[in-house]
Order: C-alpha cells, then sequence, then structure tokens
C-alpha cells in the first residue's frame, strides 16, 4: 500500500461521518480482510461441536476456509486450512462430520493428513524422493492458524501471528462469555445440533453489527412485527397461547426511553454491548424449576447475582455477538463487499430443565431465521442504505446523534442508549485497524 | 377395508390439500389457517431427518397463534420488507397416502416446488408430509401438522417471506 492509499483510508470515517465507501468499495473490502479479519481473534466454534477425536466442524475466517477438529489426543482442538498442501484444493466441504482414525484425505490426489495439519503420506512416494521436496515443511500440510485460543469453551481463532493474547483481547466481553455459562446449572454450555441458520445478507458485514446497537430503529423497523403481535394478543384476550411468543417480540418495540436507559458501552477494539441491569430479555418469565437447579449450585445470593446480569448483544468485533439471557451467538460471514452470511448457533443450559431451552428456540426461529418476521426487517433497511452506497445516491452516511456526549472511563466510552456512539466506537476501531504505519 | 370408503377417504385427503395450496397460492392466510387443527402447526425443520422442534432449531415451528401473528404482519404497511409486495405459487406432486379406515391420524407425503417473488424471484423445493386428524362436531378432515424439509435447508438462505 502506497502512503496516498493510506490517507483516501483516513478520510473515509470522520467524528460525526462515515464515506459511502466503507460498504460500497471492493477496494476497502479487500483491505478489511487483510487488516481487520487477518488479524483480530475469530469466533470459530464451541468445543461441543468437536467431543471425539476426529471430530470436525468447516467454516471461514474472513474469506478463509478452515477446519476444526479435535486431535486424535483427544484433548487438543486445532483450527487448520482448509486447503491441500499439493495444489491447494479444499480438502472437506462436508459442513462438520468425523475424519476416520483423525486423518484428512484430499479428494483430488490422496494426499494424506493429520488432525494436526501435519502431512502424512502421499500415495506412490518414490516420485518425491531425492527431489528436494521436504514432507515436514508445514506448507505442504494443512497449515494451523498462528493463534488458536479457547476461553469457556468458545474457540476463537487468528490469522496473525501477532497481537493481544485472546483473553486481552476479549477485555470485559468474556463477562457476558462467563454469564452464558454461569447460567447453566452444570456449568457448561453445548451447542444444539450440528447446523445453525444460515441468514444470506446481500450487503456488506459492517451493516449488521452497526444494528445490533441501534437502538433508534426497533420501535420503527419492528413497529409492524409488534403489531401484529398486538393485534393477536386483543383478538384473544382469554387465552395464553402466544404468550410464550409475544415475550420475545414484545420488547422490540420498546420505547425511546427503555433503549435510552439501557445504555450502551463502547469497549477498545469495536467490542461493545448494551444493557447491563436491564435489556431486552429482563422481563423474561423466570420459571420455578431452572431457578430452583441454579439455587442447588449456586446458592440464592450468586443465582440472583448471575440472572440479574442482563447484557443485549455484546458485540466482539467483528466476528460475533453473543446472548447471554437468550444462549445464543450470531457469527458474521464477510462472502464479498456487498454478502454476508449471518449464522446463528443455540446453545442448551447443560442441567436446566426443557422450559429454558425452548425459550432460546423460540427466541432463535422468531428472531434470527431467515423465515423470521423479525429479521427480513433489518436486512430490508441495509439493503437499502447498500443500494444507496453502490449507487452515488448517498455519499456520507450521519453519525451525529449525541455526538460529543460520551462519558470516558480509561479506554471505555459510554453514552445514553440511542447514542450514535455504539456506530462510533466501531469506526474507532475499523480506523486503528485499517490504518497502518 | 372397502375399497370404496378408502377411496373416498384419500378423495377427501387431496381435496384437503389442494385447498390447502390453493389458499397459500392466492395468499388467503386464514382460509389456509382454517384447514389445521387447533393445535396444529406448520413445520421446516434445519436438519436432515430431525425428529423434534425442542431439541434444535427449525427454520419455522408456528402454532396457531404464530400463524396468525404472521398474517398479522404480511404486507403490513410499517414493515419495511412488506413495503414490497410478497407473490407465490407452490405446486405439490402426486401424494402418497398412508390412511388406514380405522386409524384417527392419517398421512401425505409428497414434493412441493415453490416460487416465491419478493424483490427477487426465489425457488423454495422439498419434501412435504402432512399429518391429518379428524376433528370438530362434523368430524372435519383437518391438517395437524404440515412438515417441510428443504432440499437446501443448511445453505445460506434469502428470507423466507412467506410458508412455503
Amino acid at each position: 500500500m502506497g502512503e496516498a492509499d493510506q490517507i483516501r483510508i483516513e478520510a473515509l470515517v470522520e467524528d460525526a461521518r462515515v464515506h459511502r465507501d466503507v460498504y460500497a468499495s471492493e477496494a476497502v473490502f479487500k483491505l478489511e480482510m487483510e487488516r481487520i479479519w487477518g488479524r483480530a481473534w475469530l469466533y470459530v466454534g464451541h468445543v461441543s461441536q468437536v467431543p471425539a477425536p476426529g471430530d470436525f466442524i468447516t467454516t471461514t475466517l474472513g474469506l478463509t476456509p478452515v477446519v476444526m477438529v479435535r486431535h486424535t489426543d483427544g484433548d487438543t482442538v486445532h483450527v487448520l486450512q482448509n486447503r491441500c498442501g499439493h495444489r491447494g484444493a479444499i480438502v472437506c466441504y462436508q459442513r462438520s462430520g468425523h475424519a476416520k482414525s483423525g486423518l484428512f484425505r484430499c479428494p483430488y490426489h490422496g494426499w494424506i493428513f493429520r488432525s494436526d495439519g501435519s502431512l502424512r503420506t502421499t500415495p506412490s512416494p518414490r516420485g518425491y524422493e531425492d527431489v528436494g521436496f521436504d514432507r515436514d515443511d508445514p506448507a505442504f500440510g494443512m497449515p494451523r492458524l498462528p493463534r488458536v485460543g479457547i476461553y469457556r469453551g468458545f474457540v476463537f481463532a487468528s490469522l496473525s501471528e501477532t497481537g493481544p493474547d485472546l483473553e486481552t483481547f476479549l477485555g470485559e466481553t468474556r463477562a457476558t462469555i462467563d454469564n452464558m455459562v454461569d447460567r447453566a446449572p452444570d456449568g457448561e454450555v453445548e451447542v444444539t445440533g450440528r447446523v445453525g441458520h444460515r441468514f444470506r445478507h446481500r450487503n456488506n458485514w459492517k451493516f449488521f453489527i452497526e444494528n445490533l446497537h441501534d437502538a433508534m430503529h426497533p420501535m420503527v423497523a419492528h413497529a409492524a412485527t409488534g403489531d401484529a403481535v398486538r393485534q393477536y394478543v386483543e383478538a384473544h384476550p382469554d387465552t395464553d397461547d402466544g404468550r410464550p411468543e409475544a415475550e420475545v417480540i414484545a420488547p422490540f418495540g420498546g420505547s425511546y426511553d427503555f433503549f435510552d436507559e439501557m445504555g450502551f458501552v463502547g469497549l477498545p477494539l469495536g467490542h461493545g454491548y448494551m444493557g447491563g441491569s436491564k435489556s431486552i430479555f429482563s422481563h423474561y418469565e423466570m420459571y420455578p424449576d431452572y431457578l430452583a437447579s441454579m439455587h442447588a449450585v449456586y446458592g440464592e445470593e450468586r443465582t440472583r447475582e448471575i440472572l440479574s446480569y442482563n447484557k443485549h448483544n455484546t458485540l466482539v468485533y467483528p466476528s460475533c455477538t453473543v446472548r447471554d439471557g437468550i444462549q445464543s451467538i450470531r457469527v458474521v460471514k464477510p462472502v464479498s463487499v456487498n454478502e454476508t452470511v449471518i449464522e446463528s448457533w443455540t446453545f442448551r443450559l447443560k442441567g436446566a430443565p426443557q422450559d429454558m431451552l425452548d425459550r432460546t428456540l423460540r427466541y432463535s426461529r422468531l428472531i434470527n431465521s431467515p423465515a423470521s418476521c423479525v429479521g427480513p426487517d433489518d436486512l430490508s433497511c441495509y439493503d437499502r442504505i447498500q443500494e444507496a452506497a453502490e449507487t452515488r445516491a448517498i455519499q456520507w452516511i450521519d453519525l451525529h446523534r449525541h455526538l460529543g456526549r460520551d462519558e470516558q472511563h480509561g479506554d471505555t466510552l459510554t453514552a445514553i442508549g440511542t447514542s450514535d456512539l455504539a456506530l462510533r466506537n466501531q469506526y474507532r476501531a475499523w480506523l486503528d485497524y485499517m490504518v497502518v504505519d | 377395508m372397502s375399497s370404496g370408503y378408502a377411496g373416498s377417504l384419500h378423495d377427501e385427503i387431496r381435496q384437503l390439500i389442494a385447498r390447502e395450496t390453493a389458499c397459500l397460492n392466492s395468499g388467503d392466510l386464514d382460509g389456509w389457517m382454517s384447514l389445521f387443527t387447533d393445535d396444529g402447526y406448520y413445520w421446516m425443520p434445519l436438519e436432515e431427518e430431525q425428529t423434534s422442534p425442542d431439541a434444535h432449531d427449525s427454520l419455522i415451528y408456528d402454532n396457531k397463534a404464530l400463524m396468525e401473528i404472521r398474517r398479522n404482519n404480511l404486507g403490513h404497511p410499517l414493515s419495511p420488507s412488506m413495503d414490497e409486495p410478497v407473490r407465490s405459487v407452490r405446486i405439490l406432486s402426486e401424494l402418497e397416502i398412508d390412511a388406514d379406515a380405522g386409524a384417527t391420524e392419517y398421512q401425505a407425503r409428497g414434493v412441493v416446488i415453490a416460487v416465491i417473488y419478493h424483490r427477487r424471484q426465489d425457488t423454495f423445493a422439498g419434501r412435504v408430509t402432512y399429518t391429518l386428524r379428524r376433528e370438530g362436531t362434523h368430524g372435519a378432515l383437518r391438517i395437524q401438522c404440515k412438515r417441510v424439509d428443504l432440499l437446501n435447508r443448511d445453505a445460506p438462505l434469502d428470507p423466507i417471506m412467506i410458508y412455503v
């Protein structure tokens, strides 16, 4: 990159606005893959998806295809580049499965790799004798990602050899992961099923994570769904049938004051969350069986502490957003400058009654599924901005709301919930990643 | 089982399901809902051979309350996505019917192809399984469960704006 290009990147983000190129420029997207997605810790999966040696899942980190596999030592979880060391073919297209004896075999020329990524054998090995071929060179294997870290069962990896360690990177967002796990009476969570939702967004990856903490949109963009639920409840005053659904959808129609009070916390590296003591989940019914099982393990005081911790959408920038209160995680998979897949996974609280999983699954269907009533309304709004950015109908996207009214606590910025700080904080990190010396 | 009785039962099942398809094709969700039993539901699983909507996520698992909420939402003037129309047609294959005259529950299976127009024209296809039961004073045949297993359920999916 020449100096001129760096100055151009810096010029895309100002205090109160961002240039349309952050959403519409292929050159910017390419740099993001290199400088943000190529350096940050990215969410890969959960250890419960690979319980036995040889179990694996495949996914992408940024644009890089990877395999997360339980090594034959039974203990280590490796994240390998999903490509053959020979001609570079993708080794495995299965979304998840079991590699027999922990071995992956490339379907093109039959090179075989161990679950730590090393090359085990090439067919008809004579051809590589005395030709200067070093089979121990990791480049001929399925290279392990430079850094892999596991935090309470959640596996992250980085495509970069340098940078902060995982715990430092996660910072305060660790508390959200802690809280999700602590909500399990048995102290563990596990992913349900082998596949999660994969919701295609035909727009830039940043719209989804910006929308998470955009508290000015729910009462407008989700007014229809809120009204649809209200109409149902009014039409059936004598039944409880729609109550669980209303519990999930109704808070999306919360007032401006409700979201202002939730507040926003902008952490370093683009991370952030809304809520704390109050969130979209704080009015959820408490099931007596669950409470009893929590009391038995943690005692009343600690249980109250765990369950009163209520954050809405903790963003671990740039790759995932965690909802501790509802036990789900959504993962951002950029595809191109104007295509992104949002994956969602649901978790079972081990030791909790079925009611809790029912609620997790209900929430996921109503909010995260491509067939949800709520998601397509968000999507429609991102599409509109993408179209305006690509057609140059707009030059700058505004971030003025409550500008200059943030409170600073060390390296953390806080504001009322409807402040554009939620977006400005992401662009603060975006610039730090994107502008390199 | 007399062949005459079985024949009429099969016809009754085919007629019910043809009506169901016609209601969806014309966007008549009220008429469509009335074809389900009170405890009826529409289920679109996320995984192959998923046995229950209670152990894992589903694309859709709507009881009648949710069907009605979805009906209220369809075409709602405040919805950003409904700013553009949702039109759809689907065709159903010949049905394979399991219906013993003495049974209280019947099954019909087939293949459905739905074309949904909303901004783009998307095709959804899959296997469909109906569980049917008699309900009410006249013992009218109703759908207790319509299960749709999409071919590409585990692929990245664009929004599914109406029932397949």
